[in-house]
């Protein structure tokens, strides 16, 4: 090429890439209409009846629903339902269906097509089919009224078909037809495709890249012009690239904002960051404390190490403000069911030490804390606590393990303190305090580990089949105000989830009894506002 | 006939070399503390679920069981398949694979196009100050470590500057009004072949910063080891004796020093190629660009051990074909090797 060709090609492509119209992107009308939001984790499947992962339910939320939803103040709201009623003896649930309601290949969502779904669910076995195992029969009483009963009383249960996992209504004449011989449910095609009731269908999942939601053209509510008809999950691994992308403008809404940019966000006008507990994914970090293990099954000595804690500095330091000091084994957004008058501890070294004198436990004393490699903070307020807790004779050796070695050494019962999310599954308090706290949960393979008190099993034992609200809500707060007098774990924080969005995303709302999710179809993007 | 007997004995060395190298592979991913149905089941979960997704994996199954069935497997061509994303990965390597080639070939092209000629300045006006300007821009290049650069490129041209684009293969919002076929899985080509030239220019937007940014290090290598050929070439009786008969500097330079200079640029050219392919794990996961690096990174992460296996192997498969491809060239190259 001669020497010429090749100076005007060069100069060629660089005119070409700093081309400043193509910066300007879309126009204004497919701008409006489009929701990208920046998430840091993909989804494995779209197919609800065998997803075990709260980020495959988060990217399926627009898609599949359920019957009944929560407010964000708890209250249970109509969604697929538009009512319902429980019989006396509490086993019996009975739902009257929304009329006019289809899938997206048009064909009606109605009683069968719940039985349908539930059949699908049983039969694969799999996802969420745990949470519905008090089931016992669906009766298909009318074309839009459908019964379920179950084997025994379970107040929790509206609460579960109110969860993320009950977002199962997927179109059995879909099912049906991409059925084979050897996938009669059709788990190939629900993978990669989907046929719910949603404002949103999926059009396009690229792996490691993005997940395109398309609009229902078949969904019950009119499409509005400025209604958002195309959503984006863009997965930018990188924190700090999301960020740029996010204040750039490529990407409407973030959906963690990473810990060390939050400040920076927090600081800009034109971003609206929501910073809250909520009850989905992780929304509270302790100490667990092994109380079978000696000197730990000591009350004295437990309460001891409580009061040692710098809650103030832990807050700060480990995790940069992002956090509220727990009180006791529910966040204080989750009411009715949080008792604001449990026990807080606070940091009082002179009362810890009375505590370690009483107890009759000799220092210094030897623990592990276990904290998982994948949260840092956690070694962060390990460290604190180390220092804490050496200043009344314990001495503390931080042991770092990756989630799989962790989760072994909670199910083997091997643990002595060590640092532990609670999650729940569903947003009743039965979901997240049953597990974590029941003495049949001490086993192997249980989520406690080792905590034992009888009025505490009989509260929970109680409130499970407790059909009056208020009596529930009675027992729930005894038995919180018990655990935490009784120091059965070290009681850090309320994890405060932050999402953000441009201001000029319009209609979002933060709802504390799920994960973060965007309802699309009732937000708009303001021009005026960009 | 000789050179045919290399090429085929080098290429059936391949298998054995491949062998090895996905038994080392599924080892190691193996011998990581835990398993991937831990992470895919989440924190939460019970005994009985995290159980059931075992089972359903296979990896309930003794590890002996599992490393056989895998190499009966990639000797049909089956990769396995993704744990997390639970697709074949041979499908998405080949997905991921073309955009991979399409910054690998980019930042190849400018490493060579900009660090060969460097590289003979550098030795034309040795110890002048071309010379130290241009070793000191290469020192960046092999110290500075390639994430940080990526960083800094993007923090400046995208974020504060907003000279260039933050990362992807192309704007969305763009592709939407001027869509491509996918016809080869490589997007500019695909672009070029459709007649959508406005995303072609998008799409070199898009490649620019990331190409650059992995070029650097590759640039930095082949800029260097030119000058040190170039240098030893040009001290050379036959590059006096070319002068002597009135050869212009210019012939002298483009003619015999670089032709000498070449099996030793081919070298390096070869393991420049080569360490794009590193580079390119963290290149691709700083600007999302959805190629092999960034399907691997979430491998990685996620424990999914058919993934880590199999981008592996593949890159494995280039590192042993590329070396192959700088013998050859140095067949072309070095007349003595041919007839000798």
């Amino acid at each position: 090429m001669r020497r010429s060709h090749m100076i005007v090609t060069v100069l060629a492509l660089l005119a070409a890439i700093a081309t400043p119209a193509l910066a300007q992107g879309a126009d204004e009308a497919a701008w409006r209409s489009s929701l990208t939001i920046g998430v840091a984790t993909e989804g494995d499947t779209f197919d609800p009846h065998i997803n075990v992962t709260s980020v495959s339910a988060q990217r399926m939320h627009m898609i599949y629903e359920s019957l009944i939803q929560h407010r964000p103040d708890g209250e249970f709201v109509p969604l697929l339902a538009e009512s319902w009623s429980i019989s006396e003896d509490g086993k019996h649930y009975t739902f009257q269906l929304r009329e006019g309601v289809r899938f997206s290949d048009g064909a009606p969502f109605d009683a069968e097509a719940i039985r349908f779904n539930f059949d699908r669910l049983f039969s694969l076995g799999r996802g969420p089919v745990s949470q519905f195992s008090l089931i016992d029969e669906i009766v298909v009483a009318g074309p839009l009224t459908v019964e379920f009963v179950l084997s025994e009383p379970f107040p929790p249960f509206l609460a579960v078909l109110a969860g993320s996992e009950a977002r199962l209504f997927m179109s059995p004449a879909a099912v049906q037809a991409n059925a084979t011989a050897d996938d009669p449910w059709a788990t190939a095609w629900a993978h990669l495709n989907t046929a719910g009731t949603g404002a949103y269908v999926l059009a396009e999942w690229q792996p490691e890249d993005r997940v395109v939601l398309a609009a229902n053209p078949n969904f019950r509510e009119p499409w509005t012009e400025d209604a958002i008809t195309r959503v984006t999950y863009r997965l930018v691994r990188e924190p700090s690239t999301s960020v740029q992308m996010f204040l750039r403008g490529d990407l409407d809404a973030l959906e963690t904002v990473p810990l060390q940019f939050r400040d920076l966000l927090a600081q800009n006008a034109a971003v609206r960051i929501v910073t809250e507990a909520s009850i989905g994914g992780r929304h509270q970090l302790h100490v667990f404390v092994n109380n079978a293990h000696p000197p730990l099954d000591n009350l004295a000595f437990r309460q001891a190490l409580a009061h040692a804690l710098d809650y103030d500095r832990i807050m700060h330091d480990g995790f940069e403000g992002q956090a509220r000091q727990a009180r006791g084994s529910l966040p204080s957004s989750f009411t009715p069911w949080f008792n604001p008058e449990a026990t807080q501890y606070t940091r009082d070294l002179e009362r810890a030490r009375e505590l370690i004198a009483a107890s009759g436990v000799a220092t210094p004393v030897e623990l592990q804390l276990v904290w998982r490699s994948d949260f840092r903070e956690e070694r962060t307020i390990g460290e604190i606590i180390q220092s804490n807790l050496r200043e009344i004779g314990v001495n503390v050796t931080l042991v770092e393990q990756t989630l799989p070695v962790w989760r072994e050494t909670i199910w083997g019962g091997n643990a002595q303190i060590i640092f532990f999310t609670q999650t729940g599954r569903f947003a009743d308090p039965d979901s997240i305090l049953y597990r974590y706290y029941h003495s049949t949960e001490i086993r192997p393979n249980g989520f406690n580990v080792g905590y034992r008190n009888d009025r505490v099993d009989q509260l929970m034992d109680l409130a499970r089949v407790e059909l009056d609200i208020d009596q529930r809500i009675a027992y729930y707060h005894e038995l919180q105000q018990i655990i935490t007098d009784e120091a059965a774990n070290l009681f850090m924080a309320d994890l405060l989830d932050a999402f953000a969005v441009a201001g000029y995303v319009e209609g979002v709302e933060f709802n504390p009894n799920y994960s973060v999710v965007f309802e699309a179809f009732r937000l708009h993007k303001d021009p005026a506002a960009r | 006939m000789r050179f045919l007997a290399f090429v085929l004995r080098r290429l059936l060395l391949l298998v054995p070399v491949l062998v090895l190298v996905a038994m080392i592979t599924f080892t190691a991913s193996h011998m990581v503390p835990g398993d991937p149905a831990s992470l895919l089941v989440g924190e939460g979960a019970s005994q009985e679920e995290y159980q059931a997704i075992r089972r359903e994996l296979g990896l309930d199954r003794p590890m002996v069981e599992q490393a056989v069935r895998y190499l009966a497997d990639v000797a049909k061509g089956d990769l396995g398949t993704s744990i997390r994303l639970r697709r074949p990965v041979a499908g998405d390597i080949g997905r991921f694979f073309a955009a991979t080639l399409e910054l690998g070939f980019a930042a190849f092209m400018l490493s060579m196009a900009v660090g060969l000629p460097l590289g003979i300045l550098a030795a034309v006006k040795a110890d002048r100050w071309p010379d130290h300007l241009i070793r000191l821009f290469s020192l960046g290049g092999v110290a500075v470590p390639i994430f940080w650069s990526a960083l800094v490129a993007q923090l400046l041209l995208y974020g504060q500057l907003g000279w260039l684009p933050g990362g992807g293969r192309y704007a969305e919002t763009m592709l939407l009004q001027h869509p491509v076929p996918s016809l080869s899985g490589l997007f500019l080509l695909d672009a070029a072949l459709s007649g959508r030239w406005i995303m072609v220019a998008d799409g070199l937007r898009h490649l620019f910063l990331p190409a650059v940014v992995l070029a650097y290090p590759s640039l930095a290598i082949i800029t260097r080891m030119t000058r040190s050929a170039m240098l030893e070439v040009i001290s050379q009786d036959y590059i006096r004796t070319a002068r002597s008969v009135g050869f212009t500097e210019r012939r002298i330079l483009l003619g015999p020093a670089l032709r000498n200079a070449v099996p030793t640029i081919l070298t390096i050219s070869g393991l420049a190629l080569g360490n794009l392919l590193q580079g390119s794990i963290l290149v691709e996961t700083v600007f999302n660009w959805p190629g092999l690096g960034l399907y691997l990174y979430g491998g990685v992460t996620s424990l999914d051990y058919p993934v880590v296996t199999g981008v592996t192997l593949i890159f494995s498969l280039n590192y042993v074909l590329i070396n192959l491809l700088v013998d050859v060239g140095y067949f072309v190259a070095d007349p003595r090797l041919r007839y000798g």
